[in-house]
């Protein structure tokens, strides 16, 4: 098949890119992702902060695009009806060193154009309760936020996809030659005829980059520890907390939990491992910050990889010095308060670079998001219900996840275990699917007209029933 | 020798002692505080058995449920559950069932019956 740009990776990166340059005239846009669903590396397993900026480098590629990503985050977030709230963060301070930090982040902030204030200790306690007593200070930057970040990577794809996108899941790009004007890219699904690359698969970059001929730099895993409380403790955390002396991040989530992190150690890239080491010391910090945390209540833990690359650490975004029709997009950490900048900033590069980009009138920047049952009124439920019956019943009950939601997620193409998890969450509550596994396979049996030993959790390799146990004793069981 | 073997007749729960000779006939019997626990003993040490409980599948409107629970009428030989299980294993019922029901009979020609435990109406 022939493209004009292709797009490698659909994670965060992938599909803000592949949205933005939707908007232009007569582009055929491929987005293809190796894993079996969009959103499968990185952008799945993020810290969830928008943050403000306030502690970045004047002059970077990463301040310029962070902080405008930051600023342009609500309008972006609503657009795409994505949960977005901008709650503010507070850089606490435990001692007179972490004191300093706070005064010289003010400073930074203040060069940066970056809101940052210094709370003194009675208001810090006003603001949070629960903060144990030996805080004695803060940096309150009031524009960091917190977002979902894989519902708005499957936003963003729907609205690419919306707009004439072409999305191709399970098809890695294996290899690449040059042939006359265009590149062949050859995946297990065929070969793709491009004229122009986006290279955004995080961890990845670097192998991806090598397949077109640049070997300029290395991308390392460095790994990210995270911790998720049930959502009964939501009034606990008001603010996103980072901190210096005392070693952990703690944050309330967009669906009310509280979670706690993290580490940054390199790994291999299949290494997605939670550690009881690390776990139990960031469990001691944690609660010497919050004293009140019930380790009891902890429902589970991730690990994502932060994709840094050997020869900066600034963002790497531009074009290829090796390769005029690559456009390596290789984003480290922070990164989600940037993406709405580097989408704009990667159709600057398009149209500096490759061709001159003219806007659609007809681009659909709205994307409706699937009804959170569990947030509507009981008129809302109610009108819902009488236009599908569906939705009067509830599959996920740890946070009230119906049937039509379910149904919805399938049909936006949703066909793994996972895939419906992260479309409307079923599943990531205080039994972690105990409860609506089963039934949500029954669903995607229905749904899908397959049979429960055709499914998977999230792909090849994690097959939910590989025989059934009738099949197996049939087959003389025990041989 | 001695076996031992745990009384499962009542809450008792007797551990009766059987002595046997080389040859495997039983010499005595002690430790039981009733007959039943004699008998009970005895056929556990020459020749256990056992009430199968397991499943068959059943077609059914309801998707919930393809499987129907089942149990023996009677207890078969220890050693021949293994085979009692890859020969249920190819059984299937329709619906309705109901419980006490006879789904299948004479399992491995033991002369038991194989019958449903729970009602599946439609």
């Amino acid at each position: 098949m022939k493209t004009d740009i292709l797009i490698i990776g659909a994670g965060l990166m992938g599909t803000a890119s592949a949205r933005e340059l939707s908007r232009y005239k007569y582009l055929d846009i491929t987005l293809i992702e190796k894993g079996s669903d969009v959103c499968s590396g990185t952008s799945k397993a993020t810290s969830a902060i928008v943050h403000s900026g306030w502690d970045l480098s004047p002059g970077t590629k990463k301040a310029e695009l962070g902080i405008k990503g930051n600023r342009m985050y609500g309008d972006y977030c609503a657009e795409l009806e994505v949960e977005f709230k901008r709650i503010g963060s507070l850089f606490i301070a435990f001692n007179e060193d972490d004191l300093k930090e706070v005064k010289g982040g003010i400073e930074n902030a203040k060069k940066l154009g970056v809101d940052a204030r210094l709370v003194e200790k009675e208001e810090l306690h006003q603001m949070e309760p629960y903060l144990s007593e030996d805080a004695i200070a803060a940096l309150y930057a009031k524009d960091c936020g917190i977002v979902s970040s894989f519902e708005l990577n499957i936003a963003l794809l729907e609205n690419a996809m919306d707009n004439g996108v072409k999305f191709i899941k399970e098809c890695p790009a294996l290899a690449a030659k040059k042939e006359g004007d265009s590149w062949i890219v050859s995946t297990p699904k065929g070969d793709i005829e491009a004229k122009y690359i986006i290279n955004s698969t995080g961890v990845y970059s670097d192998e991806i980059a090598r397949l077109f001929g640049d070997d300029t730099y290395t991308v390392g895993a460095y790994k990210g520890e995270e911790y998720l409380f049930d959502s009964s403790l939501s009034y606990m955390i008001n603010h996103v907390y980072e901190t210096l002396s005392a070693g952990v991040d703690l944050l309330p989530t967009t669906h009310g939990n509280i979670m706690m992190g993290t580490t940054r150690y390199l790994v291999d890239k299949n290494d997605f491992d939670t550690t009881r080491e690390h776990y139990v010391d960031i469990i001691k910090n944690a609660k010497k910050v919050l004293p009140a945390l019930p380790e009891r209540q902890l429902i589970t833990s991730f690990a994502g990889q932060r994709a840094i690359n050997n020869l900066t650490n600034d963002y790497l975004i531009g074009i290829s010095e090796k390769n005029p029709d690559l456009l390596n997009v290789s984003v480290g950490s922070p990164g989600i308060f940037a993406v709405p900048a580097i989408a704009e900033e990667v159709a600057k590069i398009v149209n500096e670079n490759w061709m001159k980009l003219e806007k659609r009138d007809d681009f659909n920047p709205h994307r409706e998001a699937i009804p959170d049952f569990k947030a509507l009124s009981n008129e809302e439920r109610e009108a819902l219900i009488a236009k599908d019956a569906r939705y009067g019943r509830v599959i996920c009950r740890c946070n009230t996840i119906t049937e039509g939601q379910i149904v919805e997620a399938i049909r936006r193409g949703a066909t793994t275990l996972d895939g419906i998890k992260y479309r409307v969450r079923a599943g990531m509550g205080r039994c972690q699917g105990g409860f609506c596994t089963p039934r949500v396979i029954r669903i995607m049996e229905r749904e899908l007209g397959v049979e429960v030993t055709e499914l998977t959790k999230k792909g090849k390799g994690s097959e939910l029933m590989p025989y059934r146990v009738k099949d197996f004793l049939k087959g003389g069981g025990d041989k | 020798m001695k076996k031992t073997v745990v009384c499962l007749q009542c809450p008792f729960a007797c551990k009766v002692d059987v002595e046997l000779s080389e040859a495997g006939e039983i010499l005595s019997v002690s430790g039981n505080r009733c007959q039943r626990g004699d008998s009970y003993a005895r056929q556990e040490v020459i020749a256990p058995v056992r009430v199968l409980t397991t499943t068959v599948r059943i077609d059914s409107e309801d998707r919930e449920h393809p499987l129907l629970s089942v149990m023996t009428s009677g207890a078969i030989p220890k050693a021949r559950l293994g085979e009692a299980m890859r020969t249920l294993a190819s059984v299937r019922v329709k619906a309705p069932v109901e419980y006490g029901e006879v789904v299948y009979e004479d399992l491995l020609g033991t002369g038991v019956n194989v019958i449903a435990t729970s009602s599946i109406r439609k």
